[in-house]
């Protein structure tokens, strides 16, 4: 290299040096001392965020159920990214259901496998507070006092513990006394039980078999209010869209007719498809949830799975969302009342 | 010979296969019903099975497990002819037997399409050729 072109690297060099420094300068003049990690500085300045999240407005998982889907999956990602805790404001819930109360539960359980704790605060309307009371969702949970708080009598639930993958001869007497519970509650008297029994036996042996949820671990819920039962199943598996079994000729047809994901989720429950078992007999359990439905057993039966919910009462099947990872898992809510066959 | 699956098997049922559920159609069919059917079909006699009893549901999957691996091994025919159900409180589970496990089952067999295990079994029966033969039909592996 001649002496006057490294004259002019090296004059280059120290150009690009300075314009460097004037840069980090400036940086440094309009970066917050937080974010360059220094602690050294006062509350006032620091904008720590309280909570990590906001439970929407209207937290109805069966009424808003794309927003509150969305909400779920953020809260079951962060748990699954290693974190230690994570808080959710629900200061602003103006509405809410036993559907969401159930998830938060059950995603409650999953985070707490995964090491993290779910903790938030309860909504400013009292008859929102009051139903998560009368729901049992404080039941199993501690106050910033580390109290337990006390556990709601307006509520019963089922859940399998960690590491349990099958159903035993304990969760078939757990399902036979809620059933009674639920008549006598209703009634005022133990009548036979078995089709109640059936649907919820069903319902959780597709979660069990079918789900891959984690540790096969599902949920069960029953909440009783003056004139009615509402009881709410729920896996957070991979859902039933993914789970079924549409041979080609048959999502050929789906393809040309414009079927949905709804559309083809209200067929599972008319036996239109098998299951990945590729067994002509599968598929019963849920069409007969269906028909216990129909013939009024049950009554106002709703599920929710992928990105589809099924109102069977109004005749609805729609599509809350483009993709069918928006909600992994299946929740279902029926209401049993006095005009139900008891 | 009649057999009240409530009281003669267990209180409680539970789902298809044994890998999810205690008291399964599968574990039904290899601990009970077999044997028992096997023992009528021998004196031509007549298996009334009762459903009703007890405050317990029965599952579909259950029921369709259980006499579907019963029309499997027998043949439909031999089934229909040796097997009376009986279900008063309940009778819908016949119209199910009758038009969607029978059915179903026999088009399996046909095509021989095995039934689907979750555990070992001991040997059971089969028809062959008109004749009941008894061993391990199906090993169990840890893949199926």
């Amino acid at each position: 290299m001649r002496y006057v072109d490294r004259y002019h690297v090296q004059c280059k060099k120290q150009h690009n040096e300075a314009k460097r420094r004037k840069r980090k300068k400036e940086w440094l003049r309009n970066t917050p001392l937080y974010i360059r990690g220094l602690g050294q500085v006062s509350a006032a300045s620091i904008p720590i965020p309280e909570y990590d999240d906001e439970a929407p407005v209207d937290f109805r998982f069966l009424v808003n159920t794309k927003e509150c889907a969305v909400f779920f999956k953020r809260i079951r990602k962060a748990g699954a990214s290693g974190i230690r805790h994570y808080r959710i404001n629900m200061e602003n819930v103006q509405h809410i259901d036993f559907a969401s109360t159930m998830m938060l539960s059950a995603i409650g359980e999953e985070l707490l496998n995964n090491g993290c704790a779910l903790g938030g605060n309860s909504p400013k309307r009292p008859e929102c507070e009051r139903y998560l009371k009368e729901s049992g969702f404080f039941n199993k949970l501690f106050d910033q006092n580390r109290r337990r708080f006390a556990s709601s009598t307006d509520s019963e639930f089922i859940t399998v513990e960690r590491g349990q993958y099958k159903l035993t001869s304990q969760h078939y007497r757990a399902f036979r006394e809620l059933v009674r519970h639920i008549k006598l509650h209703l009634l005022g008297q133990t009548t036979n039980t078995r089709m109640h029994n059936t649907i919820i036996k069903e319902i959780c042996a597709n979660s069990v078999e079918w789900s891959e949820a984690d540790k096969s671990q599902w949920t069960l819920g029953a909440k009783f209010e003056s004139d009615k039962v509402i009881i709410v199943a729920l896996d957070l598996g991979r859902g039933i869209l993914e789970k079924l079994f549409i041979d080609y000729w048959e999502h050929l047809k789906n393809l040309i007719s414009f079927k949905t994901d709804a559309n083809i989720l209200f067929g599972a429950f008319e036996q239109k498809y098998g299951s990945t078992a590729l067994e002509s007999n599968r598929n019963r359990g849920l069409p007969c949830v269906k028909a216990a439905m129909d013939d009024g057993y049950i009554k106002d039966l709703k599920v929710v799975t992928n990105n589809s919910i099924i109102d069977f009462l109004k005749g609805n099947n729609t599509m809350f969302a483009k993709h069918r990872g928006t909600f992994n898992g299946t929740l279902y809510s029926w209401r049993i009342d006095k005009n139900c066959i008891l | 010979m009649t057999f009240n699956i409530h009281q003669d098997y267990s209180e409680d049922t539970g789902i298809r296969h044994s890998k999810y559920s205690e008291t399964s159609g599968e574990d039904f069919y290899h601990d009970k019903l077999n044997e028992i059917f096997y023992g009528c079909y021998t004196r031509n006699e007549v298996l009334e099975l009762v459903l009703d009893g007890g405050d317990d549901g029965y599952t579909p999957s259950f029921l369709d497990e259980s006499i579907g691996n019963l029309v499997y091994d027998f043949t439909l025919d031999v089934v229909k002819t040796m097997l009376h159900i009986v279900s008063d409180w309940e009778p819908y589970w016949i119209d199910e037997i009758e038009k969607k496990t029978y059915p179903k089952w026999e088009e399996r067999r046909r095509k021989g399409e095995q039934a689907t295990i979750t555990k070992s079994h001991g040997a059971w029966y089969r028809l062959i050729n008109g004749v009941p033969e008894k061993r391990v039909w199906i090993v169990y592996t840890e893949e199926q």
